[in-house]
């Protein structure tokens, strides 16, 4: 659960010096939103994405049809792109919390992910985020999931797995969260495997306290 | 299971319809056509193929290394986006420190002779990054405990000629590691390894391709290695990709003839020749100048037809993820294949009498004198060093069979074979051999014994004389042993030529107008021109191409049915020995440790040494499951051997003794009798090492 | 650099002539600009050698003539007798008549020169050829047995080879005086000990080679590995060191000639013409210096260039 495992190894990367059209063509090509821009040894000068990459208006105001085009050939991702001092950067042991944080906190879609003070090793986006959060709800593989809502007391977490565990069912993800609007309350998910709706539906209603929210069915997803 | 990504995943590099020429005197020579292949992050593609076939030159053209005379003549290459070809020198050299890093064969191409280990690999950081030289001192050493080198600290003050070759293979890969490289494009790593340490190598690749999620290009021409690293494998004929294939579908379903050919050459561990005949493919990779008109394959295949030989088939997917180059890859089964008459071996049937014993050696030893370094040496005063290469050695071999001979480099194992030809002198111990002693020098031996004892070599372009044509080189032991009435010669020597399947036009040839297989033939028909009753072998086969090197096996089996004769085959490939010899020796600094008939050798109980030995053997089988069992470490110095076991020091299986094995260091191991003259020099009992699990499972 | 694997041709070679051979050689010299100079330069001195005048089908003059000043060979390229002096016409310039001017004694010069390249091209390669026998032979020796004779050989050539050569050649002619056998020999003692250290790392090289180690396992006798085996595959380096060694050679004649350790007079020898002419540059009439020095100049740099050229070749197609 670190941004070494799920950041992309060996992220295509830009030289400062490269012309802006040609790095709006690689990200076209090779589908991908953001750069890192580097110097020799890899290391980190700043990030392009594509908006940074979107000449404004304002920009080219008063300029020519001949000029525009010199401009845009003289134009360089070392001049567009968002220097070292405004992007956060994130290195590949800490959590995936601390870069969704960084990167809800900075409004930005994506963090390079560097070391030894500032080689890049990676990028980690909002979709590896978004893919570790399905994959950690469970939501690869067939199983019932179920949401059960419980007071903050401690050992009410215990119970659930206790009724589960003594069936030899098999939780195979699960997560917690304060319920929404209702900060004494926690929901609970969990996704449960060998065993039968009804037989789940009992046993959990047997414990006190508890209230299952929301029960369903799910399959597998693909890609 | 693998978690399924979110993203859409673009290959690190696309190679794209890429063709290479060299330019020479006679014009440009197309090395490579219409190449396409890509790779992922974290995914492996083995080529294989014969030499001569463009796996290298495809691997220096992806880093443009071509040389003075080589040149990109179309095609793309893509990596992480940007098309390589046409940049700068100054950009690619760029990329290369970044992104790309090569690792070759001969691990001192990239080692600089004269600097410390250490600071070679912190320069890396310290140079190109600016990080400070404590901070990438720690990350060195860090990455060399990453590659399994044992003591980096002492590795990291060594130079480079300190430490053996297989430690410097490991430290060349941790460099190219230093640097996180996106590609890595590896040139026959560990071609000029041991088989103990290839398997640590190798390990060591299928780890660092997870872990690191970098992109490999393996090239080897070695199907064994290709299946234990690949997660793809692409084969090559003559500068073309003609098939590419998910490794465990390669090798289950070969779709190309020359795929399936390939696979036919290389004998499977455990086979014999008793059970199974190896098939060479018939002719030999075209010169690239002298490409047939249609299929390049067309002239070696069995299922060639008019079609083949006017359209050149284009690389064309059949299933998913399998792509073959063959018109014919839906026809062709290769369960149904059956060998054409010219490449059959004609063996006769092995004469079914007991036969003498023809050889007897006992105890035999071979010391060599080593001078030190002191002053007191070079006046002859130093205290005397003995290398003990073979020591002790006792072994009969009967006659008209074959004694394998397998070991480490090191072991001892040559210098054994030539101190019975008398290349060496013996310094103890006895050698008998058809009631001759083998004590002398060969220069003092007489010529009957010198006539009945005769050696094929290993290395194809030294074994002939460069100045004589191959007649003159035939006809000399004819002449020298007066095998046949002088005007006979030639008529002998054609006989000969014949015999080693080579006609007559090859009397006047040079040596160098000659492919590495035809040599060795050479060689084979001299040894055998005296019809001597003992050959010995020193890895005839291990310098050849696999198809030659089938056919070479094939021509020694057949002369040796024929005339009787004995052998004594060194080589290092278990699986060659295996099939190729009765009786198996396993050497281990300069004793044997384990010997007896073949087919006992490969089965439990087996000596740890030789267990080792086996679970490092590549296999050219993915569904194979092998042990995993690695030896720590490198042969310790023949110049004072450990005491007790000599396998001591590295033995993995001494736990199984008491007192984690104490005994091994202090007493030599007894020989013990598995029964049918298979002997085990081991403490650990033989009901021990026969409930040990077999190495190798083949899948049902 | 990237090597392509070539297949061997599959025709039948027909068994390769003496003029096949030769004509390869020339035609891997003819490769190289440096070779083709060299060979020009070297060319041009064998051919008045050889056509200097009409002794090549009249032997006889091969061993009395000129000497006592009888003149038995008619000159063909030389158009004069060295040793003929025209009266009166002493320490003259270049002109119709004599090409290259006079000297003291009214002889021409352009005789003098052609036919003192006569010498020059006879001893050298013969000294060199007697120094390659017999140094090739010590250096296979000690090569191929190694042990107790290597060093002992070694140590003694070493000695040898420890005196400055000139000071050799000095102390042996001054030991023996000057004559034509006296300067081969001293040659030959000097360069001896250079091609012995050449042959001898050849062969430790070659000796460790599969097919060495297969005439051994033949029996085969220490002299017929030495000479059949191991000889004839390290004839490249010896070649191309034999020429640079010629080039030396007539140098060192040069050398010896001019000072006066040559061969006698009125032989026609370019070191003593050098030296001769000397005390005459001052009286404006540097000629007979010149000429020969250029002699000299070229030849030791046509065979040079020669060597240069042949193994770059070689290198570069090993």
């Amino acid at each position: 659960m670190l941004v070494k495992d799920y950041m992309t190894r060996h992220p295509i990367m830009v030289e400062p010096g490269r012309r802006v059209v040609d790095a709006q063509r690689l990200m076209a090509e090779s589908k991908v939103g953001h750069l890192p821009v580097v110097a020799d040894g890899k290391r980190l000068l700043g990030m392009v994405s594509r908006a940074a990459l979107s000449l404004r208006p304002e920009q080219l105001e008063g300029l020519s049809f001949w000029d525009l085009t010199d401009y845009m050939a003289r134009l360089t991702v070392g001049r567009v792109m968002t220097p070292l001092s405004d992007i956060h950067t994130i290195s590949p042991s800490s959590t995936l919390e601390e870069a969704a944080d960084l990167m809800i906190a900075g409004h930005v879609t994506a963090l390079p992910v560097v070391e030894d003070g500032g080689v890049v090793v990676g990028i980690i986006t909002q979709t590896d985020l978004l893919v570790e959060l399905r994959n950690l709800l469970g939501a690869i593989e067939p199983g019932w999931r179920v949401v059960v809502r419980m007071p903050d007391i401690q050992g009410e977490f215990g119970k659930v797995m206790q009724v589960i565990t003594a069936r030899g069912w098999g939780v195979m993800a699960m997560g917690c969260v304060r319920s929404p609007r209702r900060a004494e309350l926690w929901d609970v998910v969990l996704k449960v495997r060998y065993c039968e709706r009804d037989e789940l539906v009992a046993e959990l209603k047997k414990i006190p306290g508890q209230e299952i929210i929301d029960i369903r069915e799910t399959t597998s997803y693909t890609q | 299971m693998e978690l399924p990504k979110g993203k859409h995943n673009e290959p690190v590099v696309r190679v794209q319809n890429l063709a290479i020429a060299y330019e020479t005197h006679g014009g440009d020579v197309n090395a490579v056509r219409d190449v396409s292949f890509e790779i992922h992050r974290g995914e492996t593609l083995g080529l294989v193929g014969e030499s001569g076939c463009g796996k290298s030159t495809v691997a220096y053209g992806l880093v443009n290394y071509l040389g003075r005379n080589g040149k990109i003549v179309h095609g793309e290459i893509i990596f992480q986006g940007e098309s390589l070809v046409g940049r700068s020198p100054e950009e690619l050299r760029r990329l290369r420190g970044d992104q790309i890093a090569m690792v070759y064969q001969d691990p001192m191409t990239s080692l600089n002779p004269v600097l410390r280990v250490g600071q070679q690999m912190t320069e890396v950081l310290t140079v190109h990054r600016g990080i400070s030289e404590d901070a990438a001192r720690a990350r060195c050493v860090e990455m060399l405990h990453r590659v399994y080198m044992p003591d980096p600290e002492a590795v990291m003050g060594r130079y480079p000629h300190q430490i053996s070759g297989g430690q410097q293979q490991r430290v060349v890969i941790a460099m190219a590691l230093l640097n996180n490289p996106a590609l890595l494009v590896m040139d026959e790593p560990t071609t000029a390894l041991d088989v103990t340490v290839e398997a640590a190598v190798l390990d060591l690749i299928a780890d660092l391709r997870r872990d690191f999620d970098t992109a490999i290009l393996f090239i080897s021409h070695n199907l064994g290695v290709v299946a234990r690293v690949s997660s793809r494998v692409g084969v090559m004929y003559a500068g073309e990709m003609v098939e590419q294939a998910p490794v465990r579908e390669i090798f289950a379903h070969p779709r190309h003839p020359y795929t399936q050919g390939l696979m036919r050459c290389v004998p499977r561990l455990g086979a014999d020749k008793a059970g199974s005949v190896l098939y060479p493919i018939r002719g030999r990779v075209p010169a690239p100048n002298h490409l047939p008109p249609g299929c390049v394959f067309e002239p070696r295949c069995d299922y060639a037809t008019e079609h083949c030989r006017q359209e050149r088939p284009a690389l064309r997917q059949i299933s998913n993820r399998h792509m073959v180059s063959c018109l014919r890859a839906e026809h062709i089964r290769a369960s149904e294949w059956r060998p054409t008459e010219d490449i059959i071996p004609l063996l006769p049937a092995a004469d079914a009498a007991e036969p003498e014993t023809i050889l007897n050696v006992d105890g035999l030893r071979t010391y060599y004198r080593q001078s030190g370094g002191s002053p007191l040496d070079l006046i002859g005063l130093g205290k005397k060093r003995y290398v003990r290469a073979v020591d002790g050695v006792s072994f009969t071999i009967p006659q008209g069979k074959t004694l394998g001979v397998v070991g480490e480099s090191g072991c001892g194992k040559s210098t054994l074979i030539k101190t019975l030809i008398g290349l060496e002198p013996m310094t103890g111990g006895e050698a008998q051999f058809l009631g001759f002693d083998l004590e002398k020098k060969a220069s003092q031996r007489d010529m009957g014994l010198i006539r009945e004892l005769q050696m094929v070599f290993q290395n194809p372009d030294a074994t002939m004389n460069p100045s004589y044509s191959v007649g003159t080189q035939i006809e000399r032991p004819l002449r020298r042993f007066k095998v046949v009435p002088t005007n006979q010669v030639h008529a002998e020597v054609v006989r000969l030529l014949r015999a080693v399947k080579l006609d007559e036009h090859y009397y006047d040839r040079r040596p160098r107008q000659l492919s590495g297989g035809e040599k060795q033939r050479v060689g084979i028909a001299r040894a055998f021109a005296g019809r001597p009753d003992l050959v010995l072998c020193d890895e005839p086969v291990s310098a050849l191409d696999v198809s030659v090197q089938a056919a070479v096996l094939n021509l020694l089996l057949e002369i040796q049915r024929e005339q009787g004769t004995t052998m004594i085959f060194i080589a290092h490939d278990l699986s060659v020995v295996r099939f190729f010899s009765d009786y198996v020796a396993v050497m281990y600094l300069g004793q044997i440790v384990e010997i007896g008939p073949a087919e006992a050798i490969y089965a439990p109980p087996y000596h740890p040494y030789t267990e080792s030995l086996l679970a490092a053997v590549p296999i050219p089988d993915p569904s194979v499951a092998q042990q995993h069992i690695r030896l720590e470490g490198s042969v310790p110095s023949p110049l004072n051997p450990p005491s007790g076991c000599r396998f001591h020091t590295r033995c993995p299986r001494r736990q199984l003794l008491p007192d984690g094995g104490a005994i091994c260091e202090r007493e030599v191991p007894p020989m013990q009798d598995a029964g049918d003259g298979h002997q085990i020099h081991c403490h650990i009992p033989l009901e021990t090492l026969h409930d040990l699990e077999p190495v190798v499972t083949i899948a049902a | 650099m990237a090597v392509i694997e070539q297949p061997a041709t599959l025709t039948a070679p027909a068994r390769p002539s003496v003029w096949g051979r030769i004509a390869a050689v020339l035609a891997l010299l003819g490769r190289s600009r440096v070779a083709i100079a060299g060979l020009i330069l070297v060319g041009f001195w064998v051919v008045l050698a050889i056509f200097a005048d009409d002794c090549i089908i009249r032997p006889a003059c091969w061993v009395g003539g000129g000497s006592d000043g009888t003149v038995v060979s008619t000159p063909w390229l030389a158009r004069y007798s060295p040793f003929e002096q025209f009266r009166g016409r002493n320490l003259e310039g270049p002109s119709a008549d004599h090409w290259l001017g006079t000297d003291r004694n009214g002889r021409d010069l352009w005789a003098r020169i052609v036919q003192g390249s006569r010498i020059i091209l006879v001893l050298a390669p013969i000294s060199v050829l007697i120094a390659l026998a017999i140094g090739g032979t010590l250096g296979l020796i000690a090569g191929y047995f190694g042990g107790q004779i290597d060093e002992l050989l070694m140590r003694v050539l070493d000695a040898l080879m420890a005196f400055p050569q000139i000071l050799l050649y000095l102390i042996i002619i001054a030991a023996l005086g000057p004559s034509a056998v006296n300067v081969v020999l001293a040659i030959t003692i000097a360069g001896a000990p250079g091609i012995a250290r050449l042959v001898r790392s050849l062969t430790l090289d070659i000796k460790t080679r599969d097919y060495v180690a297969a005439a051994q396992t033949r029996g085969e006798s220490p002299w017929y590995i030495m000479f059949v085996e191991i000889l004839p595959n390290a004839r490249g380096p010896i070649i191309i060191d034999a020429m640079l060694r010629v080039g030396y050679a007539v140098f060192a004649i040069g050398t010896l000639g001019f000072l006066g350790l040559g061969l006698p007079p009125p032989s026609p020898d370019w070191g003593s013409i050098v030296n001769t002419g000397r005390k005459f540059i001052q009286a404006g009439h540097p000629w007979d210096a010149l000429w020969a020095s250029l002699s000299i100049a070229s030849l030791v740099v046509g065979l040079n260039l020669l060597a240069d050229g042949l193994s770059e070749e070689l290198g570069r197609y090993r």
